[in-house]
């Protein structure tokens, strides 16, 4: 189909189930290239299952998924990143055992390898050791490149999370809840951050904060019971009723 | 890099030390060097998947015995190795095609799981090296035209037997602090993440399987050609028992200031002292390893476990 | 006597034989996590046990009780052994790796390195004849008594308290223990019946496998097949299993005697391959 193929991503009537459970219900999204999708929705609305579920974790039930025109849907985790799909998770999912510097050699040799493919993707220098010293300084962590990731506190193992993904140099970022437990300050930064990866990259962010996620967003998905509830505009979203009914209504 | 520097200071002394050994010991101490040297070689190998990928296999034999039977039965058939070259590119070879049939069954498995299929699958292996008499000899074995006779270790022999070992562990060194290595540490590390950065984790495991069961292959074809006779017992549990046990005694070893690389070659050399020694005095060798295998555990305690 | 059926035959009583040792193994994994690779020992020493009962007491019950006890006692040194290294999977397992190569030793030192032949009494001794066929009375009684005791099995696992336990351990040990499910006192009578049903299966097995230096691990390999093959932790992959192997190995062996391992490399990759958590697995 034509939409496939100009969207960067889409989500084509995705269900999901945990045994009697619908975690998804016949999700649609599209996310046009270089576009800032925010995904919010209250606890267990399904956010992080849609997440894990587009980067190839959990295999999805029913409907289809799109990365770049290419349907992913039984393609595995590996081979979706590969096509240029990258994420963070929620609970930094780092490489423990070894220094910052080591942990991003690892995704910044796979960004080297089959990052940047095709259209765009997060720029960074050709050698594995140069993007390494540039993500460094990007996120802050030249004076921890030789600490071991076990031994640093919070708020770099976040920067970390985020610099890991970076580094494989996708063209679609998923974002997980990346202000959790961070600072006004902190969460400024990072959105900073995103702003210069320019519109190269496709950015989709689930969020709790819904500040940091309407400051971001070009526009805003609102994910209930998952389903879809209401798309648009971060200006539009106070009026949508609905909206409004699942966040304080209850 | 400065490990790395470390390391080859470390190995220049070890091959000056394997140069000089002929002429500080006498000739039956230099084949138990020789023995030493191939065990350190099958450990080494049998590292790569326990410490490196965390899979310790009970069947590591199957590679080392196989590749010890294709150079018994190629020599049964009249066609000579030739020199401990040719016989660890023979062994090599059959280990590695071992490695590529058990690979995919063995690396399925994970836990108690992978225990009981490398297990099981070298087991099958002994029990076909039992009953095909005709390629095998069965319990009988075959008998190597090689290098052990009733002199001892002769010096050419022995240097020829040193060189490879020490050529092929080299390389493992080169290869495994390569971006190869890197790559199999990550996997090591967090699976997950690694696959979500897009490697193919499965691919570099069964890389990594056919790198030690080469290795372990090479190490078996040696052994033909130095103990001049192949039974099924190069093929049974209580050789994959005692090799994983060098390779946990040299993670104790490790955890006690001795080289990451190292360790394994270590644990060779001790288990191979240890068994000579023990030997002498009682038949229980058996019994004294499986005591000291639930020791070596016992001591693994706190800190970070690859396994 | 040595036809087909008579093969078959030997297939089956093979196959009771290692259900009621692979019974054991795969109830031990299903309940504690633990792969019990002294498993194989608990049967031999079983086997010896009861020799040395037959040739002090003559009693071949006697000798199937002390086969049984000295088993039981076993899977209890298993228990506390492993409850040291709690959660770490691939230890338990090497550990009791080292305690089956210990317990192997022992017995040599213990029992000799000559093979042994354990009489198996009068009553059920010799052939009878069955549908025109000679058949050898210890065989049908290996095929009756594991049937009985698989029943039991079942029962056990169907009707008891104990199996009740056991049951909702395999499924879901969290909520088993949220339920009040006392895991260690669990973990301690699993591992003391699967031991038993190895050391009871060492003696029955006696005057049909002979027992010899080395059966430890000949044993231990053919119950790993049938729980590759049946699954882990499910009594009926364990009974399927039996079954196959034991079918196989005996009528294989029969076909093809050099290549009977050939045959099982072959069924287990099969398996490994197509299904690997094996063909009924519950969990």
């Amino acid at each position: 189909m034509v939409r496939e193929r100009d969207q960067a991503l889409v989500v084509d009537n995705v269900t999901k189930r945990f045994g009697g459970v619908v975690a998804l219900q016949r999700v649609v999204l599209e996310v046009a290239p270089g576009e800032r999708r925010a995904i919010v929705g209250p606890n267990g609305a399904g956010k992080t299952t849609l997440l894990n579920v587009l980067s190839g974790l959990i295999r999805h039930d029913e409907g289809r998924i799109y990365v770049k025109g290419v349907d992913v849907s039984a393609l595995s985790a590996a081979r979706r990143s590969r096509l240029g799909l990258g994420r963070t998770f929620q609970v930094p999912n780092v490489f423990a055992g070894l220094s910052v510097e080591a942990n991003l050699w690892l995704a910044a040799e796979a960004g080297r390898r089959w990052g940047g493919r095709g259209n765009g993707g997060v720029v960074l220098r050709g050698t594995a050791t140069g993007s390494v010293a540039e993500l460094l300084q990007m996120c802050g962590l030249e004076d921890v490149r030789h600490n071991v990731t076990a031994f640093l506190p919070y708020g770099k193992v976040r920067r970390l999370e985020v610099a890991l993904a970076l580094a494989a140099r996708p063209s679609i970022l998923l974002l997980d809840e990346p202000t959790a437990g961070l600072s006004e300050a902190e969460s400024e930064e990072l959105l900073e951050l995103i702003r210069k990866l320019g519109r190269s990259v496709t950015v989709v962010v689930v969020e709790h904060n819904m500040e940091f996620a309407l400051k971001l967003a070009d526009r805003v998905s609102v994910l209930h019971q998952g389903r879809v509830l209401w798309e648009g505009k971060p200006s539009e979203i106070t009026n949508a009723s609905e909206v409004v009914q699942v966040y304080f209504g209850e | 890099m400065r490990g790395r520097w470390g390391q080859a200071i470390g190995g220049l002394a070890v091959a000056v030390a394997l140069l000089l050994a002929p002429f500080v010991l006498s000739s039956y101490y230099l084949g138990l060097l020789a023995t030493a040297l191939i065990m350190a070689l099958f450990a080494k190998s049998l590292s790569v998947l326990v410490q490196w990928l965390g899979l310790p296999s009970l069947g590591h034999a199957a590679h080392f015995g196989v590749g010890a039977y294709a150079v018994g039965i190629l020599g049964r058939l009249g066609w000579s190795v030739g020199g401990a070259g040719g016989a660890a590119s023979v062994g090599g070879v059959a280990g590695l095609c071992v490695a590529l049939l058990l690979g995919p069954l063995a690396l399925r498995a994970r836990g108690g799981y992978f225990l009981l299929a490398t297990l099981a699958l070298a087991q099958v292996l002994w029990g076909i090296a039992m009953k095909w008499i005709a390629l095998t000899g069965g319990e009988h074995g075959l008998v190597v035209v090689g290098w052990a006779g009733s002199g001892g270790q002769s010096t050419g022999t022995y240097y020829e037997m040193a060189g490879v070992v020490f050529g092929v562990t080299v390389g493992l060194w080169w290869l495994l602090g390569s971006d190869f290595g890197r790559v199999l540490v990550g996997i090591r590390e967090n699976e997950t993440r690694m696959a979500v950065l897009g490697w193919n984790v499965e691919g570099y495991r069964y890389a990594a399987f056919l790198l030690a069961g080469a290795g372990a292959g090479v190490a078996g074809g040696l052994h033909a050609l130095h103990n001049g006779f192949v039974s099924p017992s190069e093929l049974s549990i209580a050789t994959s028992a005692e090799v994983l046990f060098m390779v946990l005694l040299g993670e104790q070893l490790a955890a006690r200031g001795v080289g990451q690389f190292a360790s394994p070659l270590l644990g060779a050399l001790v288990v191979v002292l240890l068994k000579h020694v023990v030997s002498s005095y009682t038949e229980r060798w058996q019994m004294v390893m499986g005591l000291a295998f639930m020791g070596v555990l016992a001591l693994r305690g706190g800190g970070r476990k690859r396994w | 006597m040595e036809t087909w059926a008579g093969q078959v035959l030997n297939g089956f009583a093979f196959g009771m034989l290692l259900f009621l040792v692979a019974g054991g193994l795969s109830l031990v994994y299903g309940v504690m996590r633990v792969v019990n690779m002294a498993h194989g020992a608990c049967y031999m020493v079983g086997g010896f046990v009861g020799w040395s009962v037959t040739e002090a007491t003559g009693s071949f019950g006697a000798a199937l009780i002390g086969g049984a006890a000295v088993g039981g006692v076993l899977g209890w040194a298993v228990e506390r052994l492993t409850s040291l290294f709690r959660g770490q999977e691939l230890v338990q397992a090497l550990v009791t790796f080292g305690l089956g190569l210990g317990l192997s030793d022992l017995s040599l030192v213990i029992w000799g390195g000559r093979p042994l032949i354990l009489e198996a009494p009068q009553l059920l001794s010799g052939s009878v004849e069955l549908l025109g066929l000679r058949v050898a009375r210890y065989r049908l009684f290996l095929i009756g008594a594991g049937v009985v005791l698989g029943a039991g099995l079942w029962w056990l696992l169907e009707r008891s308290r104990l199996g009740a336990e056991i049951r909702a351990a395999v499924d879901n040990a969290e909520v088993a223990w949220a339920l009040g499910v006392d895991a260690p006192g669990l973990y301690r009578r699993v591992a003391i019946v699967g031991g038993a049903l190895a050391g009871l299966a060492g003696v029955l097995g006696g005057p049909f496998l002979g027992i010899y230096r080395g059966l430890d691990m000949d044993i231990l390999l053919l119950s790993f097949a049938v729980v590759i093959i049946g699954g882990l932790g499910s009594l009926e992959g364990t009974w399927l299993g039996s079954l196959l192997v034991g079918l196989t190995h005996s009528v294989g062996g029969y076909v093809w005697p050099e290549g009977s391992y050939v045959i099982l490399f072959g069924i287990m990759a099969l398996v490994v391959v197509l299904k690997p958590t094996g063909l009924l697995r519950r969990m």
